[in-house]
């Protein structure tokens, strides 16, 4: 037996030593041992030892602690309880002030903790987070790197097989892959479903927990489906018995009928991938079987280390796999932690320039700023009132109390009203927290879990010790005699640390201000500008159970209806992934000269349909020529290609000879982040979606009709469409939230700075209440004092104003810097900033200082 | 003001000591606790209550011998004070006062020694 499994846990021990007063720790550690002695002659060392923990956190008594001289302690820190609140009482106004302060900023720093977990959890639930990897590539085009998640088919293997560092490797097609839906159904209805294709081994990968089925085996079989929790009720109202059932599947070249091996459980929040449908890769392999081609990138491929492994130098020797299989090859490897992909998910160049981090650190920087100015406040209320507490503070030093006293003293009262603002911020939080969700479009709740009350408990700590420590030292600091006297410390210094205070909360907010500006400005531009064609009514849906001869009969009877302006097929909607290719040659190309041009496959009506603006030629007409044969340009390809009258020329796309029959007007095929691109268009009969035009008014009826028309020509599946606008929302939706978000704070952030200032200025006012009556007794006007009162504020706000719209122009231009079209930065908005800033402090600080100007003199003159 | 009052789980301790006399220490009480009233306790928590009762002062206490079984360390071994003393007896006699009120059992005298 070893000798360790027969004395007491050393760890217990230790941390009895270092809590336990030092006189009591002979006897108790020997009463300990005894009993342990004892536990381990009846019953297993286990459980001695388990007694042994016990009997140590049973000492943690207020008796037995050595910080804690709890007897003496307790009488002053009643005291000091019973002093604070009797401030409180005596100084409501400053009291409340201080309190709804801390309150909202508190609340928001907690929403924004929250909310900078949540993103932070995000695929890190997975058994074998920190070593799973996901392999990227690095195409060039145009002398740019372009950054791509869509692998060759051949790369598992290829990994599995070459790479000893890597334990496995897995493909996944994720959902709605070439824009196809799919359907599943039990019985006639068929419904919409996520799927995804991946390889037998993805389980074992990925931790996403079966709770019926065999995680070895459940998708080894090519005829195998596994279903979510939440799929199984759909279909069956139950999870019961769902195994072995068969279920049909619609899906472009995958159609038929699978069984049921595997029901998972539903996914969580936190998982970046999200389907409720898993199927067996070779499936999707078979009915695509170009997939396995180097050349070719499809599936996503994610792959785990070996535990120990040089990350970097993987990474090395992965980047130029594809050159090594294909000759032809341009582009390289990456590997990135699938964790940090959904925080680090942009890519600049080839390299990762950031993503969703960026977002995350500046709300983090938004919750430490409004924290620190509502301890500002705290602050600055409470070294102002100190002059109207200077006898207290002076009675008690003449008493005998020390300046560790005071300090306590002070530090008792921020510390409870800091506890009174947390928990009064919880109950601010809780009651926003479904239009915060709603906003930010995540399902957050406020769960006690360890990790929020460690946070509330450090926010508690630091705040009150932020908040508390400059006035805790400031008075204590001062005079006996002095403060006897009724004297407050002289000296510019404390006059200016409070200005400076004032200051910097200004600063704060007037950066704040012009951010905002800024934001919403440019998410109003991005809404309201001239993308080239028009958005406005118009629907798609997918062609889903559409049979190519029927398409034409189709359309026409959907153009029919007298609601409809125009129909046409589409595969992309315009709102970005589409399609690239260098594979187009043109006349006069030079060697070595490739541009990367975007792919658009619609049909014929689709220019008109959408109100592209034609600048030469003719759009697609098949009474004219054969579609096939023929491609449009947009302004961009035409000069970039340097073509001169282009119409009728031929370029060669994929092989392939067309004829050029139009150019168009620019327009936005992407998101407002990219520049505008080369781009061509080619006519197909019939491709994946249907896109109509809708008259104004009635368009609800028109859509009733339109619905009719598509459950005749698509028997089972449901009429589902979306409007182009509300796509175009959707993918703006970032920008929306941290619009909205940063409206919501700046509010937050501007009342704090407000109740600081009317604080300060109610309490500067009753100050100089007897200046103010003698110089109105000899004959000063009340307009003179309002402006002695107020240009005192006004010249801080003008500090603060100089140094804030730099700041805000410079973290302005950079997040301007980001989209490719955008407002221009011009002095207006410096001007808008400043006559916001003024107006509030003007506002705030009016009432009183009028209040004060027009006062009767005899009033203030006469107390004493 | 000292609190002189005597609680229940006070007063049980107080006996124990009494009972143990040359063996009370907080370890010993704590097992002689669970073996008697077959409840557990923790040594802390007997502690805790023997400090207690000391600062009350109807305890006083000094460190004693050692044993092998403790690592060579002290123990402290608490004593009764007179005051300690008559806090028991005060108690006891209450109870008795009240027991002889409640007319069932008033007649029982080897209740009253």
């Amino acid at each position: 037996m070893k000798k360790s499994k027969n004395t007491p846990p050393k760890l217990a021990q230790k941390l009895l030593i270092w809590f336990l007063k030092d006189e009591l720790a002979e006897e108790v550690l020997g009463d300990l041992d005894e009993k342990f002695d004892l536990t381990i002659g009846k019953y297993s060392s286990q459980k001695a030892k388990r007694n042994y923990w016990y009997q140590v956190i049973n000492y943690m008594r207020p008796f037995a602690f050595k910080f804690l001289n709890f007897k003496r302690s307790n009488t002053m820190l009643r005291h000091n309880v019973l002093i604070s609140y009797r401030s409180f009482l005596r100084f409501k106004g400053n009291f409340f002030i201080n309190l709804i302060g801390l309150a909202s900023g508190l609340a928001c720093t907690l929403l924004i903790f929250l909310w900078v977990s949540d993103e932070w959890s995000v695929d890190k639930f997975h058994e074998k987070s920190d070593r799973i990897y996901q392999v990227l590539e690095n195409s060039l085009n145009n002398g740019e790197s372009i950054t791509s998640p869509n692998m060759p088919g051949l790369l598992a293997q290829s990994l599995r097989a070459e790479f000893p560092e890597i334990e496995d490797a897995t493909l996944v097609i994720p959902p709605g892959f070439y824009g196809i839906k799919a359907f599943i159904s039990a019985d006639e209805q068929f419904i919409e479903a996520q799927e995804q294709y991946v390889e037998p081994n993805f389980l074992k990968i990925f931790s996403f927990p079966l709770q019926q089925g065999n995680t070895e085996t459940a998708l080894n079989d090519i005829s195998s489906i596994l279903i979510s929790e939440s799929m199984a009720l759909k279909l069956f109202n139950t999870t019961k018995d769902v195994l072995g059932k068969v279920v049909k599947w619609k899906q472009k070249g995958k159609d038929g009928n699978y069984i049921i091996t595997g029901v998972f459980q539903n996914l969580p929040t936190a998982s970046s991938q999200q389907f409720d449908v898993l199927l067996n890769y070779e499936l999707f392999q078979k009915a695509h079987p170009n997939v396995d081609r180097w050349g070719n990138g499809n599936p996503y491929a994610y792959f785990t280390i070996k535990e120990n492994i040089d990350v970097a130098a993987l990474n090395l020797k992965i980047s130029d796999l594809k050159k090594r299989h294909d000759e032809h090859a341009q582009s390289t490897f990456f590997i990135q932690k699938l964790s940090d992909r959904y925080l680090y998910g942009v890519y600049n160049n080839g390299k990762v320039v950031g993503g969703r981090i960026e977002y995350v650190r500046l709300f983090a920087i938004i919750a430490i700023v409004i924290l620190t100015i509502a301890c500002i406040n705290f602050m600055n209320l409470a070294t102002a009132k100190a002059s109207t507490r200077l006898k207290e503070i002076g009675v008690k030093r003449a008493l005998g109390a020390g300046r560790k006293t005071l300090v306590y003293q002070y530090l008792t009262e921020s510390f409870l009203i800091t506890i009174l603002g947390v928990i009064s911020s919880i109950f601010i939080a809780w009651l926003i927290l479904p239009q915060f969700n709603q906003i930010t479009g995540k399902s957050l709740s406020i769960d006690f879990s360890f990790e929020l009350i460690l946070a509330l408990g450090a926010i508690v700590v630091i705040t009150s010790l932020l908040a508390g420590s400059y006035p805790a030292f400031y008075l204590s600091r001062v005079n006996t005699s002095e403060a006897l006297k009724g004297k407050l410390l002289q000296g510019f210094k404390d006059l200016w640390a409070r200005k400076g205070l004032v200051t910097i909360q200004f600063i704060v907010s007037i950066v704040l201000i012009f951010c905002v500006l800024l934001i919403s400005k440019q998410i109003e531009y991005i809404q309201t500008s001239n993308l080239g064609y028009s958005r406005h009514n118009v629907v798609y849906f997918n062609n889903n159970g559409l049979k190519k001869e029927s398409y034409e009969s189709f359309l026409y009877q959907i153009k029919m209806i007298p609601g409809i302006e125009n129909a046409s097929t589409t595969r992309h909607d315009l709102t970005g992934g589409n399609g690239h290719t260098t594979r187009l040659s043109w006349p006069g190309q030079t060697a070595g000269q490739s541009l990367n041009f975007v792919n658009l496959e619609m049909g014929e009506g689709f220019i008109e349909t959408v109100g592209i603006k034609l600048l030469e030629g003719r759009t697609f007409n098949k009474k004219l020529g054969n579609i096939r044969d023929e491609i449009i340009f947009n302004e961009t390809a035409i000069k970039l290609m340097g073509l001169e009258n282009p119409i009728g020329k031929s370029v060669v796309l994929w092989g392939k000879k067309r004829r050029i029959i139009g150019v168009v007007k620019d327009f936005k095929a992407q998101s407002f982040y990219e520049p505008m691109e080369p781009t061509f268009i080619q006519a197909y009969p019939m491709v994946t979606k249907t896109m109509v035009k809708i008259r104004d008014g009635n368009e609800q009826e028109t859509l009733a009709q339109l619905q009719s028309v598509y459950e005749e020509f698509n028997p089972g599946f449901p009429f589902e469409y979306k409007f182009m606008e509300e796509d175009y929302q959707v993918w703006y939706q970032a920008e929306q939230r941290v619009a909205s978000l940063s409206k919501l704070f700046t509010v937050v952030a501007i009342i704090i700075t407000i109740l600081g200032l009317f604080g300060l200025t109610a309490f500067t006012t009753q100050r100089r209440s007897k200046e103010i009556g003698i110089r109105k007794a000899l004959g000063c006007s009340s307009l003179k004092i309002v402006m002695l009162l107020t240009s005192e504020y006004s010249k801080i706000v003008f500090l603060a104003l100089i140094v804030a719209l730099p700041i805000g122009y410079f973290i302005s231009n950079q997040w301007l810097g980001r989209f490719a079209a955008g407002i221009e930065l011009d002095t207006s908005y410096f001007v808008i900033t400043a006559l916001i800033t003024f107006a509030l402090t003007w506002l705030t600080s009016g009432y009183l200082t009028i209040k004060a100007a027009i006062c009767n003199p005899v009033q203030s003159l006469k107390t004493e | 003001m000292k609190e002189t009052r005597l609680g229940d789980f006070e007063e049980t301790i107080l006996l124990f000591v009494g009972i143990l006399d040359k063996d009370a220490y907080a370890f010993k009480i704590a097992e002689e606790f669970k073996t008697q009233t077959e409840r557990a306790v923790s040594i802390g928590a007997v502690h805790s209550t023997l400090n207690r009762l000391t600062e009350k002062g109807f305890l006083k206490s000094e460190m004693g011998a050692s044993t092998a079984a403790r690592g060579g360390r002290r123990k402290r071994i608490y004593t009764i004070t007179a005051s300690g003393q008559k806090a028991l007896e005060q108690s006891r006699d209450f109870k008795i006062s009240l027991w002889n009120q409640f007319p069932l059992f008033s007649a029982q005298p080897e209740l009253c020694t």
